[in-house]
């Protein structure tokens, strides 16, 4: 049996494929592939280059390195003055040289080549509206594509194409790991958001919003592909790096949880 | 069927060459496409000049919004919508106006009165699910879900629910048997590489819509526009839809 892994798009919420990987580790589950969309891709590539580091540690320690950083740009992007004017004359409201650093710190110049568990990452070309596979090449470009939020941060012009972020159209990569050959797919998908209220602040809170709601058919195309499927029920936001314990460790007892109903 | 605005005139011939072949036609609808299923319940094969009529009637607040869909490509139409929705307002127009408008033209009829086979799907954001309108539906309260069409409505609050149509999610409805045609005009839309953040994100938007819709009708019959049309807005749309209906029974015989 070759075991993947699909891991899904969700910004902060890839604490939880952190805290899966860990859980495989310690059912001794062999994965031979890993596939990844925007943060599953950040996650998924250091793991595939380095099957054997403490990824919980790593990411920890530069969440927490990079949080007075991570936070002033969230401030930037959550500014609606100075974003208003970003919407009509500019491409995104961040630029991404300071993600750019931190991915180097990550990938250095490594490719895919490079990599001892096979990896694909998947994005989004801006200019074609399609889905595209990215197997080859350096990792951080892959990333770099897989995770730029559109809006957020501007497209990544790269081999003939404007990248974006791999989540809006395949927020959990389960296709793209059956066709590097896995047959028995873990799909980790972080868009089970639990929402407690239902306000938004005004009109454009609410059509960006409401744009998720569009992630429901093509989430259940991918994981109903998926032979272990989780849905880790996550109450913080795609922005909320500075969780990345709690959403961790829930995702650590949600885990927990469902070895316990399997074994009931 | 579903979709906005802009296939209004092109489904409108497509469904009008459909109903004068066949007798019996079952309609699963959103969003424009209910408006246009209601208007067929009513007043059958020639619905179409009624639902005109219907539109451009001098205070239906629809005759404004069908003018002004196309925020692509308008800076000044995306400035000014940024700035109603940046400034408290949920949706670019007024939904009171319209639903006044809707009473006065519908009263209190509901769904049970009409003639034809119709399912009236609506999205309920809460607990994201899709909805089949129950016949005891107020007509008016349909129009007002199904037309509630980011960012020209904002969601319509009914019975504890806030209702969306499917269409803006998906084109088309979402339940329909394994047996249904589709017809969906706005595969066919095409957008240019954005200039900027407003038309990067509609762009990313329609993709995933697009994306939804594929995934929907894997497998199935579909007619769609075969050909760029320069003009939505009028009747060669709904002629060419016509021809692409009698083309699509032609070859189904």
């Amino acid at each position: 049996m070759v075991y993947g892994i699909a891991l899904g798009s969700g910004g902060a919420r890839g604490a939880a494929h952190v805290a899966l990987i860990d859980e495989l580790k310690e059912r001794a589950i062999k994965v031979e592939v890993v596939t990844g969309s925007s943060v599953g891709a950040l996650v998924g590539a250091l793991y595939a280059l380095n099957p054997d580091v403490d990824l919980f540690q790593i990411f920890k320690d530069l969440t927490l390195k990079k949080k007075k950083m991570i936070d002033s740009q969230f401030r930037t992007l959550n500014n609606r003055i100075t974003n208003f004017p970003k919407m009509v004359a500019g491409k995104s409201f961040l630029k991404n040289d300071f993600v750019y650093d931190i991915y180097k710190q990550l990938y250095g110049r490594k490719r895919f080549s490079d990599c001892k568990i096979k990896l694909g990452i998947v994005s989004y070309d801006l200019e074609s509206g399609e889905e595209v596979e990215i197997t080859e090449g350096y990792i951080i470009d892959a990333v770099m594509a897989s995770s730029s939020v559109p809006g957020v941060f501007p497209p990544l012009r790269l081999g003939g194409m404007s990248l974006l972020d791999g989540g809006v159209l395949t927020p959990v990569p389960v296709k793209l790991a059956k066709k590097l050959g896995a047959d028995y797919i873990i799909a980790s998908n972080l868009n089970g958001e639990v929402k407690n209220d239902f306000k938004f602040n005004d009109g454009l809170d609410y059509i960006i919003s409401i744009e998720d709601f569009k992630n429901d058919l093509m989430v259940n195309y991918e994981i109903n592909k998926a032979e272990e499927v989780y849905t880790f029920p996550i109450e913080y936001s795609w922005e909320g790096f500075s969780y990345f314990n709690e959403i961790y460790q829930n995702a650590k007892n949600f885990l927990k949880s469902m070895q316990n109903k399997v074994r009931e | 069927m579903g979709g906005f605005f802009e296939g209004f005139y092109w489904e409108s011939g497509v469904l009008e060459s459909i109903a004068k072949k066949e007798k019996v036609l079952n309609l699963y609808t959103s969003s424009l496409g209910s408006l246009r299923g209601l208007f067929y319940s009513m007043y059958g094969v020639n619905f179409f000049g009624r639902l005109k009529d219907f539109i451009y009637e001098k205070n239906n607040p629809l005759r404004e919004v069908i003018t002004n869909t196309e925020l692509y490509n308008s800076r000044y139409a995306q400035t000014t919508a940024l700035i109603r929705l940046g400034r408290g307002k949920m949706s670019l127009y007024n939904p009171d106006s319209l639903k006044k408008f809707l009473e006065d033209y519908f009263g209190d009829q509901t769904l049970s009165s009409l003639e034809a086979n119709v399912s009236f799907e609506v999205f309920e954001l809460k607990k994201r699910e899709v909805i089949i309108l129950e016949n005891e539906t107020r007509i008016v309260d349909m129009l007002m879900m199904e037309l509630a069409f980011p960012p020209y409505y904002s969601y319509y609050e009914f019975q504890g629910g806030f209702f969306i149509p499917t269409s803006y999610i998906s084109f088309i409805p979402q339940k329909f048997p394994k047996d249904a045609v589709i017809i969906s005009f706005d595969p066919a839309l095409t957008y240019p590489y954005p200039k900027n953040t407003v038309e990067i994100l509609l762009k990313t938007s329609y993709s995933r819509t697009l994306k939804n819709y594929r995934l929907l009708t894997e497998g199935f019959n579909t007619i769609e526009p075969q050909k760029q049309l320069k003009d939505y807005f009028n009747m060669s749309a709904f002629f060419d839809g016509q021809n692409q209906a009698n083309n699509f029974l032609e070859a189904k015989k």
